[in-house]
């Protein structure tokens, strides 16, 4: 390189380094604010999802006696959730693939993390013979990969046979089992040479009833008895809960850590951790009893102790808190259940109940489990503290057991002053959520007794408004109402037009008197016949002359006829009529007979003046 | 009609004074409250004797442990005696309770409720059932909610009386020529007020006649009413519907979360109507 190449070689790398500073400048503070869990994320290892898929199939073991049971395993390097197998499998006669446990792994290679996916069958053939799983295809990532074909040798029954590959067995404890209940399960991965299994992860509980405790498994290395011979085996416990009565199935699967240097297949000398998994294990799970359920039970199922509960202090002031640690201890459920709620009170408050997380002998199934409860006196007359309903449900018993929180003696003293005090405000939310749970316990819900009387009638469940005599019937006030309107318009149309009334009066008064015209007529009573007709004439007269019907004379009856009436037979009778009834009034005696010759010309008179009426 | 006016006329002439107008007040008003009032009697009447009986039987028959026979004889209380009462209702949701019919305890205990709403066992009970089988209570309107605080047919009786009892007391001064006197105005307002007060429960009522009980478990909700339907889903026991219309054995129901579909007569009870079963 001659002088100038070196001159502008120095000021390419001066300036190399001028713009490496400035990118540090820029690019290392901006690093520099990232939270810690983008940077975790950012130096974790890619996943490998472009590597082409392999996949392999195999029998595991691939020879076993007739009526045993292999593991037909299919392992690919691809997404679990990626992987779909075809609807049907083609499985060759005399062999029976039940579905097993499916998992996933992911191993590191370099910079990446390769997702290794298996998917178990339990392959039984009941009889000897040669089995050939052929070649299928299924799905991964959305593409047809190829499963290649796998055989299986079954051979004639030969006595006992030992174990060919690693195992999985699950032990469940002796009694009945609850829902809800947590179920220490023992699973068991059998080592088939004693010191092939290096360990085993991934444990996990296939089934929709169940759930299991992740945080619970315990591992340890144990000699066990399989099919009369002992053997080594990794054992792990875990909780196991029912959430769905009835019979209920679900299987173990683990990942097998495994020496390749002594045992099986050999696809990785470095790692062989292939999926192994139990037959499937049916429970039928009880659920708890309806009846007799306590108020203080809050999910506890197991069996517990109560410690004597410690109070803070013996002698407190109204108005101060004092706090009561419980401590339960047993077998069960002890980190699950929920914390007993106390009973509201006028006399306390209290609030809701802590549980002590520091508690180092808190563990998964057995050990013990302490809360605290603040309470605040509200009187001096309190003696002890209250008590706390708390009921567990013992699967031995198959009862409920009461392990309500005893009263605690404590002395109150009066408060500064000797004024009541009145519920802290600090914490209304807590208070009204002890108030309202506690309300919500007290209120639980309980079947009633029987009613002692048949109660109230009706006729029908339908609704009345709905029933056609309900309607019909409204006819009736509707119908009174409006008569009684029609009656009262036409009572007031009356009051306007008198002459009606009189006309109406003057009507039912000569029929009257006419009547007993006629009668006096038959019996030829002459004053009777003169009384009657002079009633008569006066009555049908009086409407025309607005007058009383007996203050008319015999002018004023003369004055309703025409003047030749007046002056003819008619008047003539009229006249002799009042005559005769005048004499009679003064002498009492009278022509009958010439009287009674008058009816006639009367009877003419007066069914002419009864057509002025009409 | 000139015959019909003399009739009218000869008995109000006949009639004048005031005492005789009181009379026909009192008359008035007894014809009609009277039958309102034998017609409430009456209810009674139709519960008597051998049904006494019979209810006495089947609380001992419960009592004993016997729930079939208990709930089969509170059965037979209601299809003979023809007047369903609210305590036999109560004791055969009991009864069916007991026996392991979630639907129709319910059903037994919605009906009492409809019939004797405050009766808080009954209340209680329906609490219990629905928690212990995780059902929801149905969804009521506020003028349904109204209609629950008296019986069902408490109300249409109250908003007859207080119409016409209202009406009654404007139009009887005026046509009696009696002084429209306060306290009388005072009465109709009120009568009135309570009959408007009667107008919305009355329509919740009338909605929640439309209101049943799904008498089966597992009751297949269908989207057409066939038989070879397609299955939307399938209901629990106890869950309750509103029927929005019907067609042939099908009901169209709909559920208080929106799903809706055709669910066989057979397997629903109306609360507050009669089922072919009853």
């Amino acid at each position: 390189m001659d002088a100038t190449g070196k001159y502008f070689m120095s000021k390419a790398i001066k300036l190399l380094g001028v713009w490496a500073c400035l990118f540090l400048g820029l690019v290392v503070p901006a690093q520099s604010n990232l939270d810690t869990l983008s940077t975790l994320m950012l130096q974790q290892p890619s996943i490998d999802v472009e590597t082409p898929v392999v996949v392999e199939a195999q029998f595991d073991p691939p020879s076993i006696p007739a009526g045993a049971s292999a593991t037909f395993r299919i392992t690919l390097n691809a997404m679990n959730e990626s992987v779909q197998l075809p609807s049907t499998l083609p499985i060759p006669p005399g062999l029976d693939l039940i579905p097993g446990g499916r998992g996933q792994l992911f191993l590191p290679d370099g910079k990446k993390l390769i997702p290794r996916t298996t998917i178990n069958f339990r392959a039984i053939a009941k009889n000897p013979g040669n089995y050939t799983m052929p070649a299928f295809s299924l799905t991964a990532y959305g593409k047809s990969v190829v499963v290649p074909q796998a055989r299986l040798t079954v051979t004639a029954v030969n006595g006992a046979a030992g174990l060919a590959s690693p195992t999985v067995i699950v032990e469940l404890p002796r009694g009945e089992f609850y829902t809800g209940q947590a179920i220490p399960v023992k699973v068991l991965l059998l080592d088939p040479t004693n010191n092939s299994v290096q360990g085993m992860t991934q444990l996990q509980i296939q089934g929709d009833a169940f759930i299991m405790d992740p945080t619970s498994v315990r591992q340890r290395r144990d000699i066990t008895t399989y099919n009369g011979h002992s053997c080594i085996a990794m054992v792990a416990e875990v909780l196991v809960t029912p959430i769905r009565h009835g019979k209920n199935q679900f299987l173990a699967q683990v990942n097998a850590i495994i020496n390749p240097a002594l045992f099986g297949p050999n696809p990785n000398p470095s790692l062989y951790m292939p999926l192994v998994d139990s037959a499937p294990v049916t429970l039928d799970v009880l659920p708890l009893p309806k009846s007799g359920e306590p108020t203080g039970f809050t999910g506890a199922i197991g069996h517990f102790q109560l410690e004597p509960p410690k109070l803070s202090s013996t002698e407190v002031r109204a108005g101060d808190p004092v706090t009561l640690t419980v401590t339960v201890k047993g077998e069960g459920n002890i980190s699950k259940f929920g914390l007993p709620r106390p009973v509201s009170t006028s006399a306390w408050q209290i609030f809701p109940p802590t549980a002590d997380a520091q508690s180092p002998n808190v563990l998964p199934f057995s050990g013990t489990r302490s809360f605290t409860y603040t309470l605040i006196p509200l009187s001096d007359r309190l003696r002890a503290t209250p008590a706390i309903p708390f009921a567990f449900f013992d699967p031995g018993k198959k009862d409920f057991v009461d392990m309500t929180i005893p009263p605690m003696p404590l002395k109150v003293n009066p408060a500064p002053g000797g004024v009541q005090p009145q519920t802290v405000d600090l914490a209304p939310s807590l208070m009204e959520s002890v108030s309202e749970s506690n309300n919500d316990e007290a209120r639980q819900p309980v079947m009633t007794g029987l009613a002692e009387t048949p109660g109230w009638k009706a006729w029908s469940y339908a609704p009345v408004q709905q029933r056609s005599w309900f309607i019909a019937l409204q006819i009736l006030p509707a119908g009174l109402l409006a008569g009684l309107w029609f009656w009262n318009r036409h009572r007031q149309y009356l009051a306007l037009h008198p002459e009606l009334v009189r006309k109406y009066q003057a009507q039912r008064a000569f029929k009257t008197h006419l009547r007993a015209l006629k009668k006096s007529v038959a019996r030829q009573d002459g004053n009777g016949f003169v009384q009657s007709a002079i009633a008569c004439l006066q009555a049908v007269c009086a409407p025309s002359l607005a007058a009383n019907p007996n203050a008319l004379v015999c002018e004023d009856v003369l004055s309703a006829l025409s003047v030749e009436d007046r002056m003819g037979a008619y008047g003539t009778a009229i006249r002799k009529l009042f005559a005769a009834a005048d004499s009679g009034y003064f002498s009492h005696q009278s022509d009958t007979v010439a009287i009674l010759s008058l009816w006639p010309e009367l009877e003419k008179t007066l069914s002419m003046l009864q057509q002025k009426l009409l | 009609m000139n015959t019909f006016l003399h009739f009218i006329n000869t008995i109000m002439f006949r009639r004048m004074d005031l005492e005789h107008r009181q009379c026909r007040l009192g008359a008035f008003l007894a014809s009609v409250f009277l039958p309102v009032f034998f017609l409430c009697g009456h209810e009674n009447c139709l519960w008597a004797g051998t049904s006494e009986t019979l209810f006495q039987e089947g609380n001992q028959a419960y009592v004993n442990g016997d729930y079939q026979a208990a709930a089969q004889t509170f059965r037979t209380i209601l299809s003979h005696a023809n007047a369903p009462a609210s305590g036999v209702l109560h004791n055969l949701g009991n009864a069916e309770w007991k026996c392991g019919r979630t639907g129709p305890a319910i059903l037994a205990w919605e009906r009492a409720n409809w019939l004797e709403p405050f009766n808080a066992n009954t209340i209680v009970n329906l609490r219990f059932a629905r928690k212990t089988a995780h059902l929801e209570a149905p969804n009521l309107t506020w003028y349904e909610i109204c209609s629950t605080w008296l019986p069902s047919r408490t109300w249409a009786w109250l908003a007859m009386l207080s119409f016409w009892g209202g009406l009654a007391m404007i139009m009887l001064p005026g046509n009696l020529r009696k002084r429209r006197a306060d306290w009388l105005q005072g009465v109709a307002a009120a009568a009135f007020a309570v009959f408007f007060i009667c107008i919305p429960a009355l329509a919740g009522i009338q909605t929640r006649s439309s209101l049943g009980v799904v008498l089966s478990d597992q009751t297949a909700l269908r989207l057409t009413p066939t038989q070879d339907a397609q299955l939307l889903t399938h209901l629990a026991a106890g869950e309750m519907a509103r029927v929005e219309m019907t067609r042939g054995k099908y009901l169209y129901i709909r559920m208080g979360n929106d799903s809706a579909g055709w669910v066989e007569r057979v397997q629903f009870g109306f609360v507050g109507r009669k089922n072919p079963g009853d």
